[in-house]
């Protein structure tokens, strides 16, 4: 454990002169000074004005337009839905909505029509939680899941890489310190960076009020995976400029939960083994409440360190600590 | 003890092998001297030795044991002196030697008294990145020390330092000596060789050329011989004899107007010189 200790604290030091280490920590002030500042909180929906032409005197439905001219020229504008009344027909002139937005003005009509309409049209949410997130919130445990996490497999990696150029490499490998207590050693350094960047983002965007123990947890855990998995990635690489690149393009995979994020509706079976889904949607459990089922979210979590522990264990003893050039 | 048995290192596979039927033993409490130009698989056997190249063919054992089958605690045991220092540029030295110890699980030296030993006291907390090139390699030297290590590995290791600075690295291996240590000094400096070896070996072309005591070889190759400076025809002129030719020497002295006598043997350079037919360089 002294060892474990001791290198956590040598890294921490040859972090405070890495460049790439200030680069991730401004970045985590602009994460916060964007949530609070340039994000809004409420994403207006602008009203959409439904005009009618040619309509029954007595239909309590929309605005009359002075022309379907001028109904065809405020839609084509992008501010009104037309609807265009003949004999038997009613025609709707749109802006290009999905036909589910225009069954919904359908059955507006209808029910103006009929006379049944209801007074007030609630609307359930299946996750009470959601419905108050304010729209800037919304994007914190993205910058989270995608910025303090990846401290590690960023800056991990880089070490490494420096300890390949350096050669220091070689000094460890002729010493008693193994593969496990160096992959150890650099996933509970960037762990407890990791949360730390997490802890503070949350606390300068969302606040105080969130489950802590569900958020710490899942930060440390989360950054470990990729952490390493970044040290496993890592390994084979002997210069910065071939790791960076392919790296860009693993990083990208890794983001493509945001669409199940923002989108539930798209989750098909594969992204859901993508490590970043359940980090992702377990983080917004914590922050917001939710309907994440917390034990499908921690039998991922604990299968994916499982995992990444073992290519880490792999890799780095195959490809860096072993796989020295001569 | 250490023991090297008919290792051979093949790099591309190809079947030419980089050293070839490499064997040797190191004593604990002696010093081996392998020497050999730039390019004569000094560095190959060496890492194969700790464990950072395969063993392809042969082997390397360690009190009978063999280094395939050493765990991660067998490197309590082992110090390493690299040629070319491998340190963190970004850590002082003082930092870089403590970083170091803390990954034995066996007792360590002060890093402080280390540093002072090898003249770095007052640069210990400067950052590495602005040693001088002396600097880092005496501080990979102190590393090695650091787990006081029962062998030894040495690389080149008063490369670039002042005499003086050389001549402390030199007691302090012969410090690392009389308390036990196999030391393995690879180098091309016949003279540090010479100095401060037990046995050496010349290695030449991937092979063993020659190996023995310093003192053996140069009784086998050498021409023990006696230079004798003379005054004739009222110019100064030098002839050698050879030093068990006592007969030739005195009717000589006898003889001629000598003004100065100097006993000479053979050095290791010259036997090397000798034995592989070339020079011996970096």
């Amino acid at each position: 454990m002294k060892s474990i200790l001791s290198t956590c604290m040598q890294d921490f030091k040859r972090l405070l002169t890495n460049a790439l280490f200030w680069v991730l920590t401004a970045t985590l002030a602009v994460i916060v000074l964007v949530v609070n500042l340039a994000l809004p909180k409420e994403m207006a929906s602008e009203t959409v004005q439904q005009l009618t032409y040619n309509a029954p005197a007595d239909l309590a439905f929309g605005v009359p337009a002075e022309s379907e001219a001028a109904l065809r020229e405020a839609v084509q504008e992008g501010a009104a839905i037309g609807f265009i009344f003949a004999k038997d027909s009613v025609t709707i002139v749109h802006p290009g909505y999905s036909e589910k937005t225009l069954q919904v003005y359908l059955l507006e009509l209808e029910f103006a029509q009929s006379g049944a309409m209801p007074a007030i049209i609630d609307v359930s949410y299946l996750d009470e939680a959601a419905k108050e997130i304010p729209f800037n919130l919304r994007f914190t445990p993205i910058f989270i899941a995608f910025e303090a996490l990846m401290t590690g497999f960023i800056l991990g990696g880089a070490l490494m890489l420096a300890e390949k150029q350096d050669g220091t490499v070689r000094a460890l490998r002729v010493s008693p310190f193994g593969t496990a207590k160096y992959v150890l050693s650099k996933t509970l350094l960037f762990s407890l960076i990791g949360t730390l960047y997490a802890s503070l983002i949350c606390l300068l965007t969302v606040g105080v009020a969130i489950n802590w123990g569900q958020f710490l947890l899942l930060s440390f855990f989360g950054t470990a995976i990729f952490t390493m998995i970044g040290l496993a990635y890592t390994s084979p690489f002997y210069d910065m400029s071939g790791w960076f690149f392919s790296m860009v393009v693993l990083l990208s995979v890794n983001m493509l939960p945001v669409m199940s994020y923002t989108s539930p509706a798209f989750t098909p079976f594969w992204m859901r083994l993508i490590p970043s889904y359940p980090i992702l949607m377990a983080y917004r459990s914590a922050m917001f409440g939710g309907a994440a089922d917390p034990w499908t979210i921690a039998i991922s979590i604990a299968a994916w360190c499982v995992v990444s522990y073992l290519l880490a264990l792999v890799f780095v003893r195959r490809k860096h600590l072993r796989g020295v050039k001569a | 003890m250490i023991q090297v048995n008919h290792v051979f290192h093949d790099y591309e596979g190809k079947g030419k092998s980089a050293v070839s039927d490499i064997s040797f033993s190191v004593e604990g409490g002696s010093i081996f001297g392998f020497l050999g130009p730039s390019g004569a698989g000094k560095s190959t056997i060496q890492n194969i030795m700790t464990g950072l190249l395969p063993i392809q063919r042969g082997e390397v054992l360690y009190e009978g044991k063999s280094v395939r089958g050493l765990n991660t605690a067998f490197f309590n045991q082992i110090g390493v002196s690299f040629e070319q220092s491998n340190l963190y540029s970004s850590l002082t030295g003082l930092e870089n030697l403590k970083f170091y110890a803390a990954l034995f699980s066996v007792p360590t030296v002060n890093p402080l008294e280390l540093l002072d030993r090898v003249g770095l006291r007052e640069d210990a907390n400067k950052r590495v990145s602005n040693y001088s090139k002396g600097m880092r390699q005496r501080l990979t030297f102190a590393r090695a020390l650091i787990n006081r290590p029962k062998y030894l590995f040495l690389d080149e290791p008063t490369s670039g330092l002042d005499p003086k600075t050389a001549v402390g690295i030199r007691e302090l291996i012969l410090e690392q000596k009389s308390r036990g240590a196999a030391v393995f000094l690879t180098t091309h400096s016949m003279e540090l060789a010479d100095a401060l070896s037990d046995t050496v070996a010349f290695l030449y072309g991937g092979v063993i050329a020659a190996m023995d005591t310093p003192e053996a070889l140069k009784r086998v190759y050498g021409r023990r011989e006696v230079r004798v400076v003379y005054r004739e025809d009222g110019e100064e002129r030098e002839r050698a004899i050879p030093m068990d030719d006592k007969a030739a020497l005195a009717a000589f002295l006898t003889t001629a107007d000598a003004i100065k006598l100097h006993s000479q043997e053979a050095t290791l350079e010259e036997i090397f010189l000798r034995v592989t037919g070339k020079e011996l360089t970096a």
